[in-house]
């Protein structure tokens, strides 16, 4: 079987034009994240703060002490008085030190508060519930009083990179252009070399040869996506100049101030990577189930343009996206808020749901291809051209 | 090993394709022999499995295809009609994948594959992709791909199209030395590969089976029917053109016809002997002009 995957894959990825795209693509996606930095980071903007950041990071960032947050008003609140706070006057100097550090702090040192007062009103909310016998609501507030108990953000990091980073989405739309590139012709590729039914002579020529395509396309989509996403990051990394806030966790970024997840951003990054793979990997069956039923190259493709194009556009016409695999792409949106599915009165977080909509879906698909893999030629009404 | 064929059919809809097909197959090659649209592709296709019989039964050595289930698959080698492969294979990567979907393990894989290619002479080509081979390379790759499980039955479906004479001899040449103790069944409407080489001839009309019998049996069937004559003026070919000419040869003499009809078709006629394309154009094309009923 490893044997077959093998040679799949070399017949239908390792092909000058797939690798030629595929570079193509991360250059692209280098020119992109390249234009994200020039047009969003601080420090491409203003590049005199960089140095001046730098500088007074010992004194005011890593773990937040009283002494620092002291130090750091005492430094900041008589530049802020002596005048106005815009870039290239005279008192910059306090308006980097509010951006890059009096804002972030504020948010940082206030969180824990915040959160533990979201705690005991859900906690309020549980009792409550529980008194009206509203169970599923009552669960559901007590999993939020659960999740905010013990929330705190003790250090100041350098989150710049992360902020951008999680909200960069150009390189999904490649991927998927990618995928669709290389899965169209999976299937159609032997129709259209009259190599199906010289397959369908041999003993592993039918399901066994169509698992080893699942299989090799399984592998080509996530490699491709690994191989992007991990690109984003080191794009991002190198390009703002740090690789620091990993082991902050999510909520120090304002945006995530009211997710479900706890972890760090390190940790959160991998979750997101796993989550935009299952994503296109779900997309990546579908188009493979269109090549299986086609048996030209142009329906696949238009029917693969149009299927991820329509859910592109259901997700952005904001229609219920539980059951649409772009928001496993654009995962942040499910760790934006705290939000459940009600399922047979346990809540579920929709994340999650999504999630297992999304494998569920990629059982689906494969056992279709499967299956009409492995019952295809028997129900083809002709031969090759002649009766 | 035997094959027989007991009275098979296919229908698509009210349409009859093969029609109560019946043959006994031995060692040996098998001429399928019929026009385009004779119904041959469809019974290579019933034959391999990929296609649905809708009556009839297909027997191996007195046991029921369908019995068999997959373990027929190891008893057939299969050159399709117009293969293309993969151009991005070398010769021994396909090989090797052939092998692959044959289960065949990979020492003995690897050592078939060499016998195999030296055969079809293309061992010096083995590291060459397949889009950089010739039609001919691709056929001879294409029946020594087939022959990688030993097979008892080697089907080809139309495997001499698009080559050139001398590639298309070098194939027959390579089929007969194959035939050895095994079914080759040479699906073709090219008469010439059937006439050299094959023991029998199983002709298709309409799906129906014509006749199966030695290509000498089949040319002595039609032993007083074949004619020659030569025509001074070319204009005088016209008053046979409704009938079956199988060769006009223009000279300085004038026009050499040589029919094929029941009747003598002119006082200045002679008889000549019958090949194999004339038994094609006997039984096979439509005459216009000719009443013999077939049947």
């Amino acid at each position: 079987m490893i044997r077959q995957i093998y040679f799949e894959f070399r017949k239908h990825f390792l092909k000058f034009p797939v690798c030629a795209a595929v570079i193509l693509f991360l250059l692209l996606d280098a020119f992109q994240i390249s234009g994200v930095y020039q047009e969003k980071s601080i420090f491409a903007l203003i590049p005199k703060w960089q140095t001046r950041y730098e500088n007074l990071y010992p004194l005011y960032g890593g773990p937040i002490t009283e002494k620092k947050i002291r130090d750091l008003m005492a430094y900041y609140r008589p530049l802020k008085a002596e005048g106005n706070l815009h870039p290239g006057s005279e008192y910059e100097e306090a308006l980097m030190l509010q951006t890059c550090f009096v804002i972030p702090l504020q948010y940082a040192y206030e969180y824990r508060q915040n959160a533990a007062q979201i705690a005991k009103r859900a906690l309020e909310n549980a009792d409550f519930y529980q008194q009206m016998g509203n169970i599923y609501a009552s669960r559901k507030n007590q999993q939020i009083a659960g999740m905010f108990s013990d929330r705190r953000i003790s250090e100041l990091c350098y989150t710049e990179m992360y902020q951008h980073y999680l909200q960069y989405d150009f390189s999904v739309f490649l991927v998927l252009l990618l995928v669709i590139y290389g899965l169209v012709n999976v299937f159609v590729l032997e129709k259209e070399t009259e190599m199906e039914l010289l397959l369908q002579t041999t003993i592993q020529g039918k399901r066994k040869s169509a698992a080893a395509k699942l299989l090799a396309s399984v592998i080509f989509v996530t490699a491709i996506s690994l191989l992007f996403w991990l690109a984003d990051f080191l794009l991002f990394g190198c390009l703002f100049g740090s690789f620091d806030g990993g082991n902050c966790p999510i909520y120090a970024i304002e945006y995530f101030e009211a997710s479900p997840l706890s972890m760090s951003l390190l940790f959160y990054t991998l979750l997101a990577m796993g989550l935009k793979t299952a994503g296109t990997l779900v997309f990546g069956m579908a188009v493979l189930l269109l090549s299986r039923l086609c048996k030209s190259t142009l329906f696949p493709f238009v029917g693969s343009i149009l299927l991820i194009g329509s859910c592109l556009l259901a997700y952005d016409a904001d229609l219920p996206s539980v059951c649409n695999p772009v928001s496993l792409l654009i995962c942040r949106e499910l760790f934006h808020w705290v939000d459940f599915i009600d399922l047979a009165g346990i809540p579920v977080l929709t994340w999650q749901f999504c999630l297992g909509t999304a494998l569920l879906m990629l059982v689906i698909f494969s056992a279709a291809i499967l299956m009409i893999s492995g019952h295809s030629a028997r129900k083809s009404s002709r031969g090759a051209g002649d009766v | 090993m035997k094959t027989e064929f007991q009275n098979v059919s296919k229908y698509y809809g009210r349409k009859c394709v093969l029609n109560q097909f019946t043959a006994t197959l031995e060692h040996g090659v098998y001429g399928l022999l019929g026009p385009n649209g004779a119904g041959k592709t469809t019974l290579i296709n019933i034959f391999i499995g990929i296609l649905q019989k809708s009556s009839g039964s297909l027997l191996i050595d007195g046991q029921d295809v369908e019995k068999l289930g997959t373990e027929f698959l190891n008893h057939i080698g299969y050159l399709p009609q117009y293969p293309q492969f993969y151009k991005n294979f070398t010769v021994e990567d396909f090989m090797a994948y052939i092998c692959g979907l044959k289960d065949i393990p990979k020492t003995i894989g690897r050592r078939r594959t060499e016998e195999l290619l030296e055969m079809v002479n293309l061992t010096e080509h083995r590291r060459k992709k397949i889009g950089a081979l010739s039609g001919g390379m691709r056929q001879r790759l294409g029946i020594a791909q087939a022959m990688l499980n030993r097979p008892d039955i080697l089907i080809l479906d139309e495997p001499t199209a698009g080559l050139d004479p001398q590639e298309r001899i070098r194939f027959r040449n390579l089929i007969s030395r194959f035939s050895a103790d095994r079914i080759v069944l040479l699906a073709t409407h090219i008469v010439p590969d059937v006439e050299f080489i094959a023991n029998e001839v199983l002709l298709l009309k309409d799906g129906i089976l014509l006749k199966q019998a030695r290509p000498g049996v089949l040319t002595q069937s039609i032993a007083d029917k074949v004619w020659e004559l030569t025509l001074p003026d070319p204009q005088m070919t016209k008053q046979f053109d409704a009938m079956r000419i199988s060769s006009m040869i223009h000279d300085a003499d004038g026009v050499h016809l040589r029919m094929v009809c029941e009747n003598c078709p002119d006082e200045k006629a002679s008889p000549a002997l019958p090949n194999l394309e004339d038994v094609f154009l006997y039984y096979c094309s439509e005459d216009k002009n000719d009443t013999t009923n077939l049947f």
